[in-house]
């Protein structure tokens, strides 16, 4: 049988409404557009990689969201993108950034070096030169063994089981956001069982190494595959982790094994159960005091593509006192790991450039936002602190515990010059 | 009435077969003027399958045309190989089909000089995953697929090179006879609506499905059994290798991957007029579903267009023969009129394949030869021969890396997008036109509006191209509804799912943002 | 996992968009939900209601009164097909529609033809081929989508208008601009100082400037006032294939006021079906990226942009409306739709309805030839409207009722 995501450029009427949404193309010549190196190129590829234009592509998803045809063409684009042959340089660097649980794992040993090396400028000049990451980009910070550990340690509690995924970032990075959306589905009545660390291995498939990518995936399925098998939800609070296990596994990699498809039914974004709770009436409406904040919240590339509306937006709506600020901008650029790049950081904070002034514009007292990359980026570029959706919730039920390291947000903005 | 002109040959007819002649003349040094009354390929071999035959598709029915077949097959990738795609081909038997027909397969290969390699199912799925799962036996085939305009082309552009006259939009109305001899004929310019007269020594009669009408116009008879095929032609790819069913020939027993599309087929209806190129919606939808057996899914993929070309089976004087066409030769005939009709300088060379062109002009100027000798310089054949040697098989990729060629820089544009074709080509062509040229010109030549879209973005585009070089706005926006016109007519029949979508989108562009100045575009 | 509004509204089109605003300016809870973006930044901006019937229709008002009664105008009436386009201008009155329903415009195509159309936003507007003068047409040379030679030529050949055609370069902008680059990269006032003042150099004595409808997206308002001021003469835009820019000015000014008045949206989710309920359909199945999700509502608007925008299926056998499962009537491609009452209620096969809280809207309401008459749009914000105004009095007969 014709595979689907190809088979799906049947449907393209050449129509510009993916190129008229594409955030990338709008800002740089580098990227020709998502029509022009998805459907269109795509009927000539034969298997062979002869097109480099597809590169800049950020991966997105934007035309594959504003397509009414129901072309993939953010899938056809990512695909082909991992078919471009690459030097041994660039391939490192790729796998540099895509292997994240391998990194992590190693600098999660030492995550006061690691820090500090990518803290230094000079150190990052040369992982510039040598690495092609670009020295401004805004890496994320290792978290510290303390915080780490106080996450791994955390007990499930009481109620309604559910396993809750934390993929790299929680892991590795922000351990204390684990804590947090733990302790406020706690508080709701829900027993989270904190699943394995593992990668989902979404910065491997968009690094171009699908292999590594199927392999972390089917090792999750597998892991997860008896609470998936029980009807158990699974919760990620990172929204890229949520939207590979949902739907990139089998679009953009093409497995169809029976585990991997279930654990995509299984898969929930954490704010999307929390509002489904809410709409059954089982949230904890009463318990979720004041918070007199001005909030400008970004709802990230990839959560759209969960295709379920703003549901982080309609909970904070929850919380009173709470001045919500909501983004008309489509991207922050980064896509994961693309703003991380030498030659496409530039790219990735022109795209952003929207994002960055009407926050900007709005003054708020913190941008939140359901991605880990994107809110890093967010940070890097106007300066503001910025929060997943979740942390809002925890401070309003008045829960403590979780703290997150204030330094972080002042470091990353330090790092910006 | 303009200018007479005269040449040791007038060819009648620029289809494969005419242009081959042309080619083959002027290669053996005679003076060459080919006539043609629309343009080259304007008849059956513009809506042909485009399918280089391995023979394998004969070996039982027609062995003469299977063995033709092969030879000619290998002839032809050495002379233009930059219009064929070595594809490859299988033959297949599916689930039901007579298991005794793939046994004796092999054996009639062998016997007819076709080569064909027996495989596993498995192999065979490996080496095309698309086929049905299902198979029960493959063979495979040195099947290729052709683009008739660029081998018509090249060959047209050779011979011309060579002193040969090829003249389009030029039909013959009539013949000039001095008693039982043909001196040459009357011309009509479609353009002009002038007719010129042209001397010849011998005149060569390749009107193929309408030869029967061109010979008796110079008081001669050729039995022409005008046998209609509808094809169908899928939006991509579906298959990279041609597959053909490995049963006697029936309908929608073959697809073939010719550049961007795959195209099934066809059907064998007899028809009165070679002119009729109509298509049943029954005929598509049985076309659908036999694509859909030899490739699952086929059957929800995207139809682009429709077409029927008519094949000019001859029937030999006096042959009799049940009139089924399926079981007419395949084989082409010549006729030396001189001894049939007694009517001299005048002979008929029909029937058979695009893929025997060669043949069939070898053998069509042979007899010219015998009739007025050869002239005493064939220069030009050697300077052909010493052309240096040529470009290889094009691939499907070469056309996207040519595309990417301009991507990032500041040269070039693309202006067909579904074809991938660039703004320099265009610009090319309509200088050397001096901005005469039409949109189905450049289509023929680059596969502009061949695509999806039908032309919905490019054909505009193209028309401003010609507009400034030719500051003829009017004409050109003319020519522009004409090729909006004419490629509506091809899709009529397959408006279904997308491409149902994709012709709502072109009517709005042509009712709307593109509407021309005057009563609305009447679209089919 | 069900979610739950007053109204939902399929389809992120023109139809659609007037639908979700007039209800949630009523105050409904409106969810609306689209596979994707709709038409709008395809089609050009100006408001077509009926350009032709047998011939070129001078007004469009009076041109009603002459379809037949299965029409949806006749349907509707012309006083809401009127009520209907002043919500459209004051809606969107950030943009300034020009023109009304009593008399048609004559507007250039990019092929020099004249369309007919009754509203049209201003520097579309000031096109208007009716007005004498003598006009000039700027082509950009590196961009692929607009022959001023052909607009020109064949405007004067006309014969009502003398127009000039002229080509400029838009500095370092590249060889291949597409409509979108060009409309991004005039919103730097350098670039498009510097392109007026190449226009200048060549357009003589022309008293209009037409320029591919390309003036800027947000910007638009300052480009064409930059260009008037550096040309000293009116500047008028002139419809282009898609992109459209005046299409996506219109669009995204929609996309704002939905946000605005509260209108929660899923963009890139597809309905494929429905489940039943008391007043006929219950919810909506929704596709998300890996579940199926039911949105319930007391009422529907199904606004699912016909065959193109993928609320009518055409099959090999049969054409039938994607997501009620509605047989549609025999018909030419151009003119396929779901049948409807008067209060755009789908008709079963017998011509009763078969739903009675559904009501369908824009390209999907059969009864019209719109290519053929020009007069999509206006039955997009009619049948909008309307379908706005029946549920909104149904929604408030629920609300009385509990
Ligand atoms: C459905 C179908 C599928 C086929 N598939 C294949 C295939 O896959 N592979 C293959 O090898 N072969 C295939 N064939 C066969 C092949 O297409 C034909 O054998 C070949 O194209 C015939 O070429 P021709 O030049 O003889 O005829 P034509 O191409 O018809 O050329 C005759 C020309 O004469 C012109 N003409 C007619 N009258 C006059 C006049 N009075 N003055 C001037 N010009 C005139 C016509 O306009 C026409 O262009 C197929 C045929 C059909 C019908
Ligand atoms: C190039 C072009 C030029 C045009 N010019 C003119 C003109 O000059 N005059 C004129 O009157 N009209 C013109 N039109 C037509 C006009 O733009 C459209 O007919 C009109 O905009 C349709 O609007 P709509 O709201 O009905 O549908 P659309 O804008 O097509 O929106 C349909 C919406 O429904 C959604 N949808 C469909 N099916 C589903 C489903 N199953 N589940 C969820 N969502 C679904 C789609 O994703 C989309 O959001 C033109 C159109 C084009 C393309």
């Amino acid at each position: 049988m014709r595979d689907e995501v190809v088979a799906s450029t049947d449907g393209c009427v050449k129509c510009t409404i993916c190129e008229q949404a594409c955030p990338v193309a709008a800002v740089t010549d580098l990227f020709p557009g998502p029509k022009y190196v998805g459907p269109q190129a795509e009927r000539f590829r034969h298997g062979d990689s002869v097109d480099r234009s597809v590169e800049y592509c950020s991966g997105c998803g934007a035309c594959s969201v504003v397509c009414p045809q129901g072309v993939a063409v953010a899938e056809l684009n990512i695909r082909a993108r991992a078919q471009i042959p690459r030097s041994r340089r660039e391939t490192l660097r790729n796998l540099a950034l895509g292997d994240t649980e391998s990194v992590a794992r190693l600098a999660g040993l030492v995550p006061g070096v690691a820090n500090a090396l990518l803290g230094n400028r000079a150190v990052r000049r040369v992982a510039q030169w040598l690495a092609g990451v670009h020295r401004l980009a805004p890496l994320p910070a290792f978290a510290p063994r303390r915080s780490v550990r106080s996450f791994w340690t955390k007990s499930p509690g009481e109620g309604v089981p559910v396993v809750y995924f934390p993929g790299c970032s929680t892991s590795w990075y922000e351990p204390w956001l684990g804590e947090m959306v733990v302790a406020v589905l706690e508080r709701n009545g829900i027993s989270a069982q904190i699943a394995a660390g593992r990668c989902c291995g979404l910065p491997a498939q968009s690094n171009g190494f699908f292999g590594l990518a199927a392999r972390r995936v089917a090792r999750i399925a597998k892991e997860l595959g008896a609470p998936v098998a029980k009807g158990t939800p699974v919760l990620a609070s990172s929204t890229s982790c949520a939207l590979m296990l949902m739907s990139e596994a089998k679009d953009v990699l093409g497995i169809e094994s029976d585990p991997v498809l279930r654990l995509a039914e299984a898969t929930w974004d954490v704010s999307e159960f929390l509002l489904d709770l809410h709409r059954q009436g089982r949230l904890d409406q009463k318990g979720l005091s004041p918070i007199s904040r001005r909030v400008y919240y970004h709802p990230p590339c990839q959560q759209r593509r969960h295709l379920s509306g703003r549901p982080a937006l309609e909970l904070l709506a929850l919380i009173p006192g709470v001045e919500i600020i909501e983004s008309t901008q489509y991207c922050c650029g980064i896509a994961g790991t693309y703003g991380l790049k030498a030659e496409k950081y530039e790219v990735a904070m022109e795209v952003g450039r929207g994002l960055f002034s009407e926050i900007a514009d709005s003054s708020p007292e913190v941008v939140a936002c359901d991605s880990e990359t994107c809110r890093w980026q967010i940070t890097h570029a106007s300066g503001v602190p910025s929060v997943h959706p979740v942390e809002l919730l925890y401070e309003s039920y008045g829960l403590s515990g979780a703290r997150r390291p204030l330094r972080q947000d002042a470091k990353r903005k330090s790092a910006r010059r | 009435m303009t200018q007479a002109l005269s040449a040791d040959v007038l060819v009648i007819g620029g289809g494969s077969t005419g242009v081959g002649v042309a080619w083959e003349a002027t290669r053996r040094g005679l003076s060459v003027i080919l006539a043609e009354r629309s343009n080259l390929a304007g008849g059956t071999s513009g809506r042909f399958h485009g399918l280089l035959h391995s023979g394998g598709r004969y070996v039982v029915s027609d062995p003469r045309s299977a063995s033709e077949c092969a030879a000619e097959n290998k002839a032809l990738r050495s002379i233009a190989p930059q219009a064929i795609e070595d594809t490859g081909g299988l033959f297949v038997s599916l689930e039901g089909d007579d298991p005794a027909y793939a046994e004796g397969f092999p054996l009639a290969c062998e016997r007819a000089g076709v080569e064909a390699v027996a495989m596993s199912p498995a192999e065979a799925r490996s080496a095309e995953p698309a086929v049905n799962p299902g198979i029960q036996a493959a063979f495979w085939v040195p099947d290729a697929s052709v683009d008739v305009w660029r081998l018509l082309g090249i060959l047209s552009a050779q011979a011309a090179e060579g002193g040969a006259k090829i003249l389009e939009h030029h039909e013959v109305v009539s013949f000039e006879q001095e008693g039982q001899r043909v001196l040459g004929a009357r011309l009509k310019d479609s353009a002009t609506g002038e007719t010129r007269w042209v001397s010849a020594q011998v005149v060569v009669n390749a009107t193929g499905a309408w030869s029967g009408r061109v010979a008796a116009m110079a008081g001669c008879e050729v039995e022409i059994l005008a046998s209609r095929g509808v094809m169908v032609a899928f939006a991509d790819r579906l298959s990279h290798l041609a597959i053909n069913r490995c049963i006697r020939p029936s309908d929608g027993d073959i697809v073939v991957p010719i550049r961007t599309v795959s195209v099934i087929g066809t059907t064998d209806v007899a028809v009165a007029d070679p002119d009729d190129t109509t298509v049943a919606p029954e005929e598509v939808a049985a076309m659908v579903a036999a694509a859909d057996q030899l490739i699952p899914g086929a059957g929800s993929a995207r139809t682009l267009r429709a077409w029927a070309g008519v094949r000019p089976l001859y029937r030999p004087p006096g042959g009799a023969g049940s009139g089924a066409t399926r079981t007419v030769s395949r084989a082409h005939a010549l006729v030396d009129h001189a001894t049939q009709d007694g009517v001299e300088a005048f002979v008929t060379i029909t029937g058979g394949k695009l893929t025997t062109l060669r043949l069939m002009a070898e053998e069509a100027v042979d007899l010219v030869v015998a009739k007025i000798g050869l002239p005493a310089t064939p220069a030009f054949v050697e300077a052909l021969e010493e052309k240096p040697a040529r470009p290889a098989y094009f691939r499907l990729p070469d056309a996207l890396a040519h595309r990417e060629s301009v991507w990032g820089g500041d040269r070039d544009a693309v202006v067909c997008e579904c074809e991938g074709v660039l703004r320099s080509d265009v610009v090319a062509l309509v200088a050397a036109a001096r901005g005469r040229i039409g949109i189905g010109d450049l289509r023929r030549s680059l596969r502009v509006g061949m695509g999806p879209c039908q032309g919905g973005f490019c054909s505009y585009r193209c028309a401003g191209l010609i507009a400034e070089a030719a500051q003829a706005a009017e004409a050109v926006t003319e020519d522009l509804v004409e090729f909006w016109k004419e490629r509506f007519k091809g899709t009529a029949t397959v408006s279904f799912g997308a491409q149902a979508r994709q012709e709502i989108l072109d009517r709005w562009l042509y009712a709307s943002p593109l509407a021309p100045p005057g009563e609305p575009v009447a679209l089919p | 996992m069900n979610r739950r509004a007053d109204a939902v509204v399929v389809g992120a089109g023109l139809a659609g968009s007037i639908a979700a605003c007039r209800l949630a300016q009523a105050g409904a809870e409106v969810l609306l939900v689209a596979a994707g973006e709709g038409s709008m930044g395809l089609a050009p901006a100006w408001l077509d209601v009926l350009g032709r019937m047998s011939g070129p229709v001078s007004s469009p008002l009076a041109g009603m009164q002459s379809l037949p009664d299965s029409h949806p105008y006749a349907r509707m009436g012309s006083g809401v097909v009127q009520e209907a386009v002043e919500f459209f201008s004051s809606l969107v009155s950030s943009l300034d529609y020009r023109g009304g329903l009593e008399d048609n415009m004559a507007l250039p195509t990019s092929l020099g033809g004249r369309h007919l159309c009754a509203m049209a936003p201003p520097a579309m507007a000031a096109g208007n081929l009716d007005r004498a003068g003598s006009v000039a047409i700027v082509g950009i040379g590196a961009m692929r989508d607009f022959s001023a030679c052909l607009v020109a030529q064949n405007l004067s050949a006309g014969g009502a208008l003398s127009a000039q055609g002229v080509t400029v370069d838009f500095a370092g902008a590249g060889a291949d601009l597409g409509n979108l680059d060009v409309a991004r990269r005039i919103q730097e006032p350098k670039l498009r100082a510097q392109l007026g003042a190449e226009v200048l150099a060549c357009i003589g004595g022309a008293e209009r400037v037409g320029f591919p409808a390309v003036l800027g997206l947000g910007a638009h308002q300052e480009v064409v006032g930059d260009l008037e001021r550096i040309l000293g003469r009116e500047v008028f835009e002139i419809a282009t294939v898609p992109p459209s820019v005046p299409g996506l000015r219109l669009s995204s000014a929609l996309a704002v006021l939905r946000r605005t008045l509260g209108v929660k949206e899923v963009i890139g989710a597809r309905v494929t079906g429905f489940v039943p309920g008391p007043g006929g359909v219950g919810g909506l199945r929704v596709r998300a990226a890996s579940r199926s999700q039911i949105y319930e509502a007391d009422y529907f608007v199904i606004a699912s942009g016909g065959v193109l925008g993928g609320g009518i299926e055409v099959g090999h056998q049969a054409r039938s409306e994607t997501i009620l499962g509605l047989q549609i009537p025999e018909g030419p491609l151009g003119s396929l739709g779901v049948a409807v009452d008067n209060s755009l209620r789908p008709l079963g096969p017998s011509g009763d309805p078969v739903f009675q809280n559904v009501a369908f809207a824009g390209a999907t309401v059969g009864g019209a030839d719109p290519i053929g008459e020009l007069s999509s749009q206006g039955i997009c914000v009619a049948t909008g409207y309307l379908a706005a105004e029946v549920v909104k009095a149904e929604v408030a007969k629920v609300a009385r009722a509990k």
